[in-house]
């Protein structure tokens, strides 16, 4: 690209007010305002917006609010564990709950191959649907760098 | 990284929640800022923030130290925040227009430290550019990140970094000076931006 194409110039003012280029291409840039009074007045404009943003500060909260802010994270925190707990056990009862339907409803000699089949069916199905939605999920995601969860 | 900072991290690693809770106390204030600017929607902010500890505390013996402890944290609160970006688009609870969730033009920045009438109008105006907009002038004004680190973090190469940083401000630029076509000398003084509220985006 041309460095007379307008995109180029302000990429390079963009880089030169937060302070990325070297030495010598800040000099070189300096010297190229200071030949065109439309460029510095360009400059201008982004510096003045610059040092707005840079004035922003975040408020800054009170020793209550920091209190109430600490114990919701620290009730979450503890809730984790919880959860874990919790969704273990969920998996080992519906491990559990599977080999034992396995064993007294499938095994049976006694129950009908039609009720089997049937309760297979909808289990199956229903465990097929779930795979599905949840791969073309991960798919979405992959595809979307704003859909990503945190990733650590 | 300051070595109070390093010990609190020790402490974190050991499983102390206390020592976590310095770092809560100490950051929240940021956190909760940024994630507003993120959101576009206070609302959400301490929601989100809260949640970005969360992940924090549950990943801290990843932290390797090299980095400072907030550097390391604000990656997790921007993914949180684009992740509740993305679900609320899916969701539609919120309306949008091109992406985006419109600021609520009087909403009061409650995150905003010192409250003049143009810090508002900025604030505003960068709640009101698309997420992505958004995002980098965070990442380059408020966690004041290079642009290698920015490059870094989004996965983009650094010319891109500088063309957004460029469009993303040319985009708050219109913002503040809605009435003029090539820019004012100087961002528009508040006589000509308090009667207008936002209504384009980059």
């Amino acid at each position: 690209m041309s460095r007379d194409n307008p995109s180029d110039f302000q990429r390079r003012m963009t880089a030169y007010l937060d302070g990325e280029l070297t030495d010598a291409e800040a000099r070189q840039f300096e010297q190229e305002l200071s030949d065109d009074p439309a460029k510095t007045r360009q400059v201008e404009q982004f510096r003045a917006l610059n040092e707005e943003l840079e004035m922003i500060e975040f408020h800054e909260p009170t020793r209550q609010e920091l209190r109430l802010y600490w114990q919701v994270v620290y009730n979450r925190l503890e809730r984790g564990l919880g959860w874990v707990l919790l969704s273990l056990g969920v998996l080992v009862l519906a491990g559990f709950g599977l080999y034992k339907l396995f064993e007294g409803f499938l095994l049976d000699p006694e129950v009908a191959v039609w009720w089997k089949l049937g309760v297979s069916g909808v289990g199956g199905g229903g465990l097929i649907l779930c795979v599905s939605v949840a791969r073309e999920r991960m798919r979405l995601r992959r595809k979307d760098r704003y859909s990503k969860e945190v990733d650590l | 990284m300051d070595t109070n900072e390093k010990a609190l991290i020790d402490r974190c690693r050991r499983g102390d929640k206390e020592a976590f809770g310095h770092l809560v106390r100490r950051y929240a204030g940021p956190a909760q800022g940024t994630a507003a600017l993120l959101l576009g929607c206070q609302d959400e902010a301490m929601d989100a923030s809260q949640e970005a500890f969360v992940k924090a505390w549950r990943a801290i013996k990843r932290f390797d130290g090299r980095a400072k402890f907030y550097t390391w944290f604000s990656t997790i609160l921007r993914n949180v925040c684009i992740s509740r970006l993305r679900r609320r688009k899916r969701r539609k609870t919120v309306e949008l227009t091109d992406g985006h969730a419109e600021p609520h033009p009087d909403a009061d920045p409650v995150y905003l430290a010192q409250r003049s009438d143009r810090k508002r109008r900025v604030w505003q105006a960068i709640q009101s550019l698309s997420p992505m907009h958004r995002e980098i002038i965070v990442m380059s004004h408020f966690q004041h990140l290079s642009y290698k680190q920015i490059a870094a973090e989004l996965d983009i190469p650094m010319g891109t970094v500088t063309s957004r940083l460029y469009a993303a401000r040319q985009a708050l630029k219109k913002i503040l000076a809605p009435h003029k076509s090539d820019g004012p000398a100087h961002v528009a003084p508040l006589a000509d931006t308090a009667r207008n509220a936002p209504s384009s985006t980059g």
